[in-house]
């Protein structure tokens, strides 16, 4: 601990707003309201869809338990659901919050106003036409049958349009940034909307090519799924770690030179690592070895970002993840970022894929990185600029605790069953003596556990969505003093 | 910093061009064979009802749970289960516009599934009106509701799928022959709509048991398959 109180410049974020002059003040005031109300938009549609998400997770849990509930109407049957919730995942929460958290720390780190807050509210407003429009397409049985490509290629085309009105801003506020720190974040996001850009249009357009057949049609699936999850999500969590975790803790990053090695060596990796799922398939050999040798080089900006994010907390600052709420949601979504590219490098192996190939392991991997990374550090962005959105601080300790350990126990919960519930199937599929009946019977006692896991996180995004809504009502306290998750102890206060 | 944006723009191409430039361009050379006995070229290009039917596969989302792909032997017994005589390849897929290897095994492998004898005729020839009657029968009653021929399964039922009618004469020769408690009440039948005769049409089209060049010399699984 007194580690942490010998530190002079440790504070800022933590227990107070950093004392800046008065000038400074002013005009970071002036940034942040040229992006709130775009910003608070974004979160808000991301939210509603997380927990349109959660309600139609624990749905489709139930389902595999209980294949006859709600099975007699052809737009709630499994196999469109599934898809579904894919989309309200990724492109409904996921990407809202991730453009959402995007655009304040452009405006923020590159110190430009946003010009036109409209223009971006209409992006966001088509993107989720699109997108809604999409599910209803899949509900009516319109759905493509491509893992991530599921909506029709007219909805992805439409989302499209509006995130490119996104991103153009963003690419214009990297253009107009004034110099200066904080310039891997921006690194990571302007590219990750650039590539995000070039990868929905590259995929959607290849596979809607009518001279385009057979397998290829698979591998520009794979290769939409790892552009999306790595050129896409993990770039943005990254850039966002890189912001929040040297911003709350009040300490510099501690290696320039490692993050920008990191970020040129993700870069050239990001687009790598999807079609190792075809392991022993139908896909040409080399591909595959090629994709399993990318996905094992990843261990170079994987440990770069992991060594850099430990010596910006080392030496005391993790008792800080004790307080505050930020802190904690992304230094446990940053480990969880190392821990999934290890994984995905396991995954990735033959030996190991002959065992967890086409089982519940993937569904394990994907929620590591969808949500125990991904969402995590989204939350803990959420979480820090939400009250320089409104000016008010967080409601209730209370709430982010509940919601902190809600998401965490289900989501562990969910991997946990499902890895165990893949490994077993894996065995089984693999021996030819075990019958179909008997493997899906085998599998059922886990996904009863992963029913719990999926009550969890409807019950953490539920109270996040409640605080959310009493924040952007103007609920929240007025205080000079960011909520805490702990009441500071008396030994303590000299953090003040 | 000048750089940056050629720098993020050669490393998304680079990853482009080898995996589907390249990929696209080699896997465009691929012919369908042609069986010296038969003339038959391999594979062919379903139409109609089959065609039809790979779109209602594509609605419902059965690639969520069932896959399309026959692994090579060191991945699993995937052969050995009789998913398909010999591992898949490239030129099975040859005329598919929608590709439905799947990510997930929660049921059966469906690859060559119209060459499995499900209903249990051990007819000789699968291809033969009767055979085949009967196992679009077995289709039927098992999408209806999975647990009347697989008690443990928990596969959905598509019941959707099916419409029940008033018997209006005589019974429709389509009409599901269901055990109770699925069985329809008196006067009333339970048939297939459209999309259930498609799906089941397309189902029973799934066949990838033929010979290719790169497989040539690959061993015979244990137990081959009675395909015809």
């Amino acid at each position: 601990m007194s580690a942490i109180l010998a530190e002079p410049e440790l504070t800022p974020t933590l227990t107070s707003y950093p004392k800046v002059s008065e000038a400074d003040m002013r005009a970071r005031r002036e940034l942040d309201a040229s992006a709130s109300g775009p910003v608070a938009l974004l979160f808000t549609f991301g939210i509603l869809w997380l927990v349109a998400w959660s309600v139609l997770n624990l749905i489709l849990t139930w389902k595999l338990l209980s294949p006859d509930f709600l099975s007699s109407y052809s737009f709630l049957t499994f196999g469109r659901l599934r898809p579904i919730a894919t989309s309200m995942f990724a492109y409904g929460w996921a990407s809202c919050a991730g453009m959402g958290v995007s655009l304040w720390l452009m405006v923020r780190l590159c110190r430009v106003k946003l010009r036109s807050p409209l223009s971006v509210v209409i992006g966001t407003l088509i993107w989720n036409a699109g997108l809604f429009a999409g599910i209803v397409a899949i509900h009516l049985g319109y759905g493509r049958s491509m893992e991530y490509l599921e909506l029709p290629v007219w909805s992805q085309l439409t989302m499209l349009g509006g995130f490119s009105i996104i991103g153009i801003w963003i690419v214009g506020l990297f253009y107009n940034r004034r110099e200066g720190t904080g310039f891997i974040t921006q690194a990571y996001v302007t590219a990750a909307f650039i590539w995000m850009a070039w990868t929905l249009l590259a995929a959607n357009i290849f596979a809607a090519m009518p001279w385009v057949h057979g397998v290829i049609i698979a591998i520009n699936n794979a290769w939409f799924i790892s552009g999306i999850t790595h050129y896409w999500f993990t770039a943005i969590g990254l850039g966002a770690a890189f912001y929040l975790i040297p911003k709350v803790t009040g300490r510099p990053i501690h290696s320039y030179y490692l993050a920008n090695l990191g970020f040129w060596g993700f870069a050239f990796l990001a687009g790598w690592g999807g079609l190792q799922r075809y392991n022993g398939g139908p896909i040409p050999t080399w591909l595959i070895t090629l994709n399993i040798v990318a996905t094992a080089l990843t261990i170079i900006p994987v440990a770069t970002v992991a060594v850099n994010h430990h010596f910006t907390m080392a030496g005391g600052a993790h008792q800080m993840m004790h307080y505050s709420p930020t802190l904690r949601f992304t230094v446990v979504g940053a480990m969880a970022y190392t821990v999934s590219s290890l994984t995905a490098i396991l995954l990735s192996l033959r030996t190991v894929a002959s065992e967890t190939g086409l089982t519940y392991v993937n569904l394990a991997q994907s929620h590591l990185v969808l949500y125990a990374f991904f969402t995590f550090i989204m939350f803990g962005a959420i979480y820090f600029i939400v009250p320089r959105l409104v000016g008010r601080e967080w409601v209730s300790a209370t709430f982010i605790r509940f919601h902190f350990w809600g998401t965490a126990y289900g989501i562990g919960l969910t991997i946990i069953t499902l890895t165990i519930a893949g490994l077993f199937q894996g065995k089984d599929w693999a021996n030819a003596l075990v019958d179909n009946t008997t493997i899906v019977q085998t599998t059922l006692p886990l996904l009863r556990g992963s029913i719990i896991g999926a009550l969890l996180l409807l019950g953490g995004h539920l109270i996040f969505a409640l605080h959310f809504l009493l924040m952007i009502l103007r609920l929240g306290q007025i205080s000079d003093e960011p909520t805490l998750m702990a009441q500071l102890h008396s030994e303590e206060c000299s953090l003040k | 910093m000048k750089y940056f944006f050629p720098g993020i723009f050669g490393a998304f191409l680079l990853g482009w061009i080898v995996q589907i430039g390249i990929p696209y361009a080699s896997l465009a050379k691929l012919d369908p064979v042609v069986d010296p006995d038969t003339n038959e070229p391999y594979p062919y290009n379903v139409a109609g009802l089959a065609q039809q039917g790979r779109a209602v596969y594509a609605a419902n989302g059965c690639v969520s749970c069932h896959t399309q792909q026959v692994r090579a032997a060191y991945m699993g017994a995937d052969v050995d289960r009789h998913w398909g005589t010999r591992q898949s390849v490239a030129r099975d897929y040859l005329y598919e516009d929608a590709v439905f290897l799947g990510s997930l095994r929660a049921g059966p492998d469906l690859s060559s599934v119209g060459a499995r004898d499900v209903a249990g005729t051990k007819a000789p020839d699968l291809g033969s009106v009767e055979a085949r009657a009967k196992n679009a029968q077995w289709h039927y009653v098992h999408l209806y509701n999975p647990r009347i021929v697989q008690p443990k399964s928990n596969m959905p039922s598509f019941s959707y799928l099916f419409d029940t009618k008033k018997i209006k004469g005589e019974r429709s020769a389509k009409a599901l022959d269901l055990p109770p408690p699925y069985s329809a009440t008196d006067g009333y039948e339970i048939v297939p709509t459209p999309e259930a005769e498609a799906l089941v049409g397309y189902l029973l089209s799934l066949n990838k048991n033929h010979d290719v060049p790169e497989m040539k010399g690959a061993p015979a699984p244990a137990k081959a398959n009675q395909a015809k």
